[in-house]
Parts: structure tokens; sequence; C-alpha cells
């Protein structure tokens, strides 16, 4: 029963079809926590910041519907008193006080997910289906609460990731997991190589392995399922390492770990005061010092993603381009567009721009100059 | 209806002949790539519902990517319809040929490029059949997980144009969550990579559009696909209930208590029979519902699992739990719920498989509603389910060479799938909307999505090259088939004269 957000949606709704006839862009807000991604263009503000209820959630059928302002953090809470979680980790960027922020609807929009989202999988994974609001001020459903459903193409999924270019997301339904029974984080003293060699073999097999980073000349695997699987492994390869029992409220959501930390790029790491750019690479790639002499590097993803502190933004470039990766800044002093498309999927993205948005009312420019 | 007036329901007709298009193949094409004759033409007129016939006007057959790119420039230069299809092994009328058009098979394309084990991947082509992926990177201790009942003749190129399941989707995911990009040929003849090597691509998600479009959007030439590690352990359990109510809630206790089967079906008791007259599995004839309940993992994980599973089990009311004492067993086990088609095809010249999806919570309800409309038509029906993902396959009994009996059983298929929507469900979970959902899209979409959807096909496509009249219906279909979404109390395609 997709739940039509009443008043409102059609408030937004409004709002959209009178910039639509002033030709005028709307930036599409809810905690703002994500504005350093892309180039904002700072108009009008959409706000999703009323639309906060959970509309449905049934821990057995594993889904939860929610409306798009929705703080992750309350999201998050309550799937925790449930035993259940988001696999991908979305992370909660601080405010300056240390507040966490985010929220439903700019977790779909950017698509950012945490340490985990190589054995987990994105955002995208977990998207079951959503309601939106079209440029012309439509409210349209797609996909569904269930777990299959291949009617019609596959709208919700393309939402994902989109920087709300393609529309104004107002309510969206996901899959949930059951949080497993226990986890623990084991420190290793190796070098990036040495790790990422280690990580290679433990992966050719099915593993409790759930985050691998990797900071100086310390290596951090995070290994989640059972209580008996994790010390089966650890004793395997003759590590040691606390295990912690999750309670009832799943208590790894904000528990202050290094693995929170480097989901919400918090921490000694992240404080430097360089730019932030975030590196993201084909997985098990190995960036050796010699390619960047004058940065700080964290690996995460077990390589497929590469935190980097540093000002030479040009030797990242090339870096990205020799390692076939895609760059992007972290940073709000730092405005880019996204990395750039073959001219073929360009005019596809115009394309679709025009399918959605034909009055280019959305985040104008904050993905691409095209549109 | 007749097939004209449906026809121009669905937009434009092309009026090509053979005798213009061969001349016009010839020049880019050998001929051995060529069919046209009617008895070359023959199994090329239905996909797997067989229900739904219509012989190609020509079959094309290229031997590379490069006569492919070829035939779809030739066909966006003179506005021919291309009909792509891959093994053929669809349910729905997918690969329907169109009238006026070409039918190119990507069968010969059919070559596992490269396995790279230690980024656990595999690039394939697209004809290259589901379960030969599994085969050839066994050896690395690897397998592909998406396995839909057909996996030893389905092509992969197929599985990302219907976003192909199984029975393992609820833990591993569709095809969509297992392809890390494909190379595809847009309908203007140009050749792109979507996706890429990076778990994430710049730009919008177009890899996840692609997966379930029906070969509406793009014709895939290459796939990568991500691989797992074989689990090392493998448990199975058959378990048998008194009613079907009970078997039902099950599922939802079982995935309540934290615990995510690898597989989870359930079949009614005129499957069981069938299933077990036809494979002698061993099912328990007297239950009316089993559930197939399969864990898989590493040892230690599994064994967790499974002492929870046998708890839930044992009070969710089973009558009897049984485990898998071995690898033939387990086998046995699936052998009578993999031959459950061709088993309840036995009790009746002909069966019509649905294809709904729901949320898990109304398994009872949905029952009862196809066991009232099974004795208002006066055709049996027989459940089999992919139960941990709520999606059901209805098998409507029926016999073609009564005169109208097929009707029935179509009318009958709709009412079920009516009734998915009513749920909060959907009207097709894997097996797509084709030609033979097209109607019941206009169920579960308002106008306003279904001209989303169309201006989505026109970003990729606006000249109606690929695999027109599929999938999405024309708003005059809709305003024809008439019982039509009613959305927030709009009356639908208001602006729509009614004929």
């Amino acid at each position: 029963m997709p739940v039509q957000g009443g008043i409102e949606n059609d408030r937004l709704r409004e709002q959209i079809r009178q910039a639509r006839t002033e030709n005028r862009s709307l930036e599409i807000r809810g905690h703002g926590s994500k504005a350093f991604l892309g180039v904002r263009n700072e108009s009008e503000v959409l706000s999703s910041l009323a639309l906060n209820q959970v509309v449905s959630y049934e821990p057995s059928e594993l889904v939860i519907t929610v409306q798009s302002g929705l703080e992750l953090n309350a999201l998050e809470a309550l799937l925790a008193e449930n035993h259940q979680r988001l696999a991908f980790e979305p992370p909660m960027f601080s405010s300056k006080e240390g507040e966490r922020r985010g929220t439903v609807g700019g977790m779909l929009a950017s698509a950012l997910a945490g340490p985990r989202r190589p054995w987990s999988g994105g955002v995208r994974d977990a998207v079951l289906g959503l309601q939106m609001i079209n440029g012309e001020g439509e409210l349209l459903n797609f996909g569904g609460q269930v777990m299959k459903n291949v009617a019609g193409y596959d709208v919700s999924r393309l939402m994902c990731g989109a920087m709300g270019c393609l529309g104004f997301i107002s309510q969206v339904s996901l899959k949930v997991l059951p949080a497993p029974q226990a986890m623990a984080t084991v420190t290793l003293d190796e070098s990036r190589d040495a790790f990422l060699g280690l990580l290679q073999g433990w992966q050719q097999r099915m593993s409790p392995i759930s985050g691998a980073a990797h900071e100086g000349q310390v290596g951090w695997l995070r290994l989640e399922g059972s209580h008996s699987n994790i010390n089966a492994f650890l004793k395997e390869h003759a590590m040691t390492a606390d295990i912690i029992a999750q309670d009832n409220r799943g208590l790894e959501v904000n528990n202050g770990s290094f693995w929170e930390q480097l989901r919400d790029l918090r921490g000694p790491f992240f404080e430097d005061s360089r730019p932030l750019w975030r590196l993201s690479l084909p997985p098990g790639t190995l960036i050796t010092p010699e390619m960047l002499t004058d940065a700080d590097v964290m690996l995460d993803w077990g390589g497929a993603q590469y935190w980097i502190k540093t000002e030479d933004e040009q030797a990242l470039e090339s870096l990205a381009v020799k390692l076939k990766g895609h760059l992007c800044a972290y940073d709000a002093r730092k405005p880019r567009h996204f990395p750039a498309l073959p001219p073929a999927i360009m005019k596809l993205h115009q394309n679709l721009k025009q399918a959605y948005d034909a009055g280019h009312v959305f985040n104008r420019g904050r993905m691409y100059a095209e549109f | 209806m007749n097939s004209e007036k449906l026809t121009a329901l669905d937009g434009p007709i092309s009026n090509w002949s053979a005798e213009q298009l061969l001349p016009l193949l010839g020049k880019i094409l050998p001929e051995s790539c060529i069919l046209h004759e009617a008895e070359d033409l023959g199994p090329f007129e239905c996909d797997g519902l067989s229900a739904y016939k219509a012989p190609p006007m020509l079959v094309v057959l290229p031997d590379t990517k490069a006569q492919v790119i070829d035939l779809v420039k030739l066909c966006a230069q003179h506005e021919i319809p291309l009909v792509p299809r891959g093994a053929g092994t669809g349910l729905s009328g997918g690969a329907m040929a169109v009238s006026g058009g070409i039918m190119v098979s990507l069968t010969r394309l059919n070559k596992i490029k490269a396995i790279e084990p230690e980024l656990r991947r595999a690039v394939v082509e697209p004809g290259v059949r589901n379960l030969a992926i599994s085969e050839a990177v066994r050896p690395h201790g690897l397998y592909y997980a998406p396995d839909p009942s057909s996996q030893i003749a389905c092509s992969i190129g197929g599985n990302v144009a219907e976003n192909a399941g199984g029975v393992h989707c609820l833990k591993y995911g569709l095809t969509v969550n297992n392809v890390q990009s494909v190379e595809c040929i847009l309908p203007d003849g140009s050749l792109v990579t979507i996706g890429g090597p990076c778990l994430d691509a710049p730009g919008f998600d177009l890899l996840a559009l692609i997966h379930g479009s029906e070969g509406m959007l793009a014709l895939v030439t290459e796939i990568v696909v991500n691989l797992l590690p074989i689990p090392p352990v493998t448990r199975t359990l058959l378990v048998s209930y008194d009613s079907v109510e009970k078997a039902a809630a099950a599922v939802g206790q079982v995935i309540g208590a934290g615990i995510i089967p690898a597989g989870m079906e359930m079949m009614d008791k005129l499957a069981i029979q069938a299933a077990e007259d036809f494979a002698h599995a061993g099912y328990p004839r007297e239950a009316e519902a089993i559930l197939i309940c399969e864990l898989d993992g590493e040892k230690e994980d599994v064994g967790a699992a499974y002492d929870q599973l046998v708890e839930v089990l044992e009070v969710s009311g089973a009558t009897d739990i049984r485990t898998a004492q071995n690898a033939e067993e387990q086998r046995k086990f699936w052998l009578g719920r993999k031959s459950a088609f061709p088993a309840v095809g036995r009790l009746a010249p002909d069966y019509y498989c649905m294809d709904g999806t729901i949320p898990k919570r109304n398994l009872p309800k949905v029952l009862a509603g196809i066991a009232a409309l099974s004795q208002q038509y006066g055709l049996p029906v027989a459940n089999v389910f992919h139960a941990g993902d709520g999606n059901l396959h209805p098998l409507i009994l029926f016999d073609a060479n009564r005169v109208g009996e097929l009707e029935k059983a179509e009318a009958l298929g709709g009412k079920i799938l009516e009734l998915c929507v009513t749920l909060e469900g959907t009207i097709t979970g894997e097996h797509g909307v084709g030609r033979e959902k097209i109607n019941q899209m206009c169920l579960q979409f308002n106008r306003a999505e279904i001209e989303q959807f169309h201006a989505t096909k026109r970003a990729f496509d606006p000249k109606r090259i690929f695999n027109p009249n599929k999938n999405i219906p024309t708003l005059a279909r809709c305003a024809e088939f008439g019982a039509m979404h009613v959305h927030a109390g709009e009356i639908p395609f208001p602006h729509l004269e009614r004929f």
C-alpha cells in the first residue's frame, strides 16, 4: 500500500510545478550532510524534512518502508531494536557540533555505502521500490515491497545515485538483514602490500570478513557471523581479537568503533586540514608509496576504495586514470563535477534528464555541467 | 481480440517484407547467418511460453559482435524492428517475433572470454549458458549464484534482459545484484560499456536500468559477472505441515528469527503428490504442504543456524522435520521440487505457470484466494513457491484441446495476478512482462507511471527499434483492457476514449 504522503507531497508537487513554470531550479535537500558532492547550485530549497515517517516495518519481511526525510540515525536505531540493519552501512557525516547527520533520501540519492560495501552490496542492492516526484510534479510509484519484482523498468535503482537530478524521492522500501551474532576486529602489523596479499588469499574461500582497511603500517580486519565461526577463523590464522557478542539492540551501531569512525570519516586520519579525496578502484588495487608521494593514504573496501589526504590534485587525477578508477573530492572547498562520461553515455544521461525532468528543475548542474 | 487489433493497439506497424530485407541483410552478413525458410523459422516461433506463437519473418544468427553492430546500424537506418533472443527459455513471450521485423539470436556468441579468479569475476558473451559459467569456474572453487530453473539451457544475455532470479535469491540476489558491467549496443549502433571495473561507476546507474529491460533498451554483447566462493557446507531440510497456513506462517517465523536460508521453497498438496509420483523423492503424500529449507555457508555458521532453525520449525507446528543425511538425500529433496513443473504437467494435457510476488505475510490470503478462483473457473491449480521471497508459481491445469479452456486458463491467471497486486505485490517476480502480462501492467501502474516508462524507452530508443510492443503497454491498450489501476481515487486515463 503505497502511502501518498498526503498534504506534504501535494505541497512539494506544487513547489515543483511552480518552479517548472517559472523555469527555476530547486535544490533538493535533507540535512545537507552531503553538500560537498558535485557542484551546488544554491537555489530555492526543496526540503524532504517534513516527510519523516516510518510507513511500514515488518521485521519478518526483511523490508522497511520509510519517507525520505527520516533521519538515518532514527532508522538505524529502529532496525537495531529488532536486531536488524542496513547491510551496506550508510555513512552519517557529523555536523560541527558532532551530531550525526544524514537522511534516507540523501543516502539513496548519493548511494554512499560504508566499509561493508564489497561484501554486502551497495545501496542500490537494497532498494526494492520507491515513490518519487518527477519534474512535472507527478507522484510516481515504482518497484514495490517485495524481493523480486521485474514489472517495468527498474526506475527505483536508476534513482539511486542520481543525486536527485532525475526527481525528488519521497519514500523508499529497503531490504534489511539480520544483524550477525558476533563481531571482531583484528589489527595486523603489516605493510599495505602484504595486507592486500593476505586478504587476497583469505577471500578465495568463504570467510567471515566484512571489512578490510589499512593505514600506515596497520591493517584492520572485521569479522562477522556466528561466535564459533569467527573463532574458527581466528584460530586457523593464528590471530587474536576480542569477539563482541551483539545484544538484542545490535550494538555495533554508533558504538564508537574503528568501523563506525571509518564509515563516518571521523578519527585522526580525517582530521588533517588538507582536502580529502576518494579514489574508487578495481578491488584489490595496490597504491604503492611511490605512486603518491605527498599524501596520506587510507585503504578501505579491501583496496576498492582509498581515502587520500593531499593538496596534489594533479597527481591524483593521473593516478585515477592509470589505475582505471575515478576520483571524487570530499571537501566543500573543492566543488567538482562527477567524473567525465564517454559521449554516448553522456547523451543517454541527457536524454534521461529530458525524460524525467525536462525543465531541469532538480539540482541543475549538480552532477554535470550538461544538466 | 484478434491479432491485428492487438498490434494496432501497440503503436505503428512495420511494413517491411522479407523480400525487401534479404538483400539488405545480404550486404552485411554471410548467408549462413540468415534464416528465412519456413522450416528453419519454426523453432523461433515462440519462447518458453508456447501458448504465445508468432513465426518470425527472418532470423539472424550473427557469429561476431561486429556483425551484430552492423545489423543494429542497418535496423536503425531503415527503422526495422529488431527482436533479440537468447536461448528462448523465457516465460513471458518477451522474445516473440513482431511483424515486419527481424529476430536476432545471440546464441552463437557463446565464449567464456576470461576467468579472473583473484577478482572473482568472469567475462562472458551473452550466449553462454547460465550453468556453463558455474561449471567453468568450479576448479577455482567459485560459482555464479543466480540459478533460474532453466539454468541448464538459458543464456546469460537473457538472464540480464529478464533480471532472472532462481531459488537462492533471498540470500544471493537476482542477476542485477551479481553483474559487474555489461558491454552493449545501443539502438543507434554505438557500442558502450555500462558499469566498470570499480564497485561504483560514475553517473546514473544505467546498469540497473538495463537489467530486466527485456531487450528494449540495449543489446548486450559481453557481461562481466561476479562470482562467489562455493559454500563448503550445505544442509537441506524437508519439513511437513498439516495445513498450508502453518507452513506459510513458518516461513515468516524462520526469517523473523534472523535466519536467512539459501533457499526456502514451498509446495502444496497437489504439487507434492504430483512430484512424488514423478520423481519418487520420498515426499510425504499425506502432508498439506512442505517446505524445503536449505542453509549454506561455513561449517560453524551453518551449525549455529541449523540448531536455531530446527527449534523454530518445531515451534511452528511442523508434523515432520527431516534433514538430508548425505548428498544423495539432498539431491532427492531437491529433485522433487525441481521436477515439480513437468510432474504437474502429467496431471493435465497443459499447464500455465504464473509468477506473482507478494509480501510473505499475505501468503495465507493469496492461497485462499487462489483456491477460490480455482473453484470459480473450474480449473485445478497446483502451487509451488519460492516462499522465502514471496514469489509464487501457481500452475493452472487445463486442456488446450477443449474449446475455450486456454482462454479460461489465461483469464484465471490474470485474476491471480490481480490478486497479487491487491495484496501489495507485483504481477511478475522473475519471468518478466513480455507480451503475456502486458495488460496486467495497467493494473499495477497508473497513466503517469506508464508514460514515464515510455519516456525512459525513448531516452534510449526513440525510433522503437529494439523489441517493440513488449513490456510496457500503450495507454490505448490500457483503456481497451478496461480493468485499470485506480490510483488515489483518480479515474485512470480519463482523456482516452473507450472502445
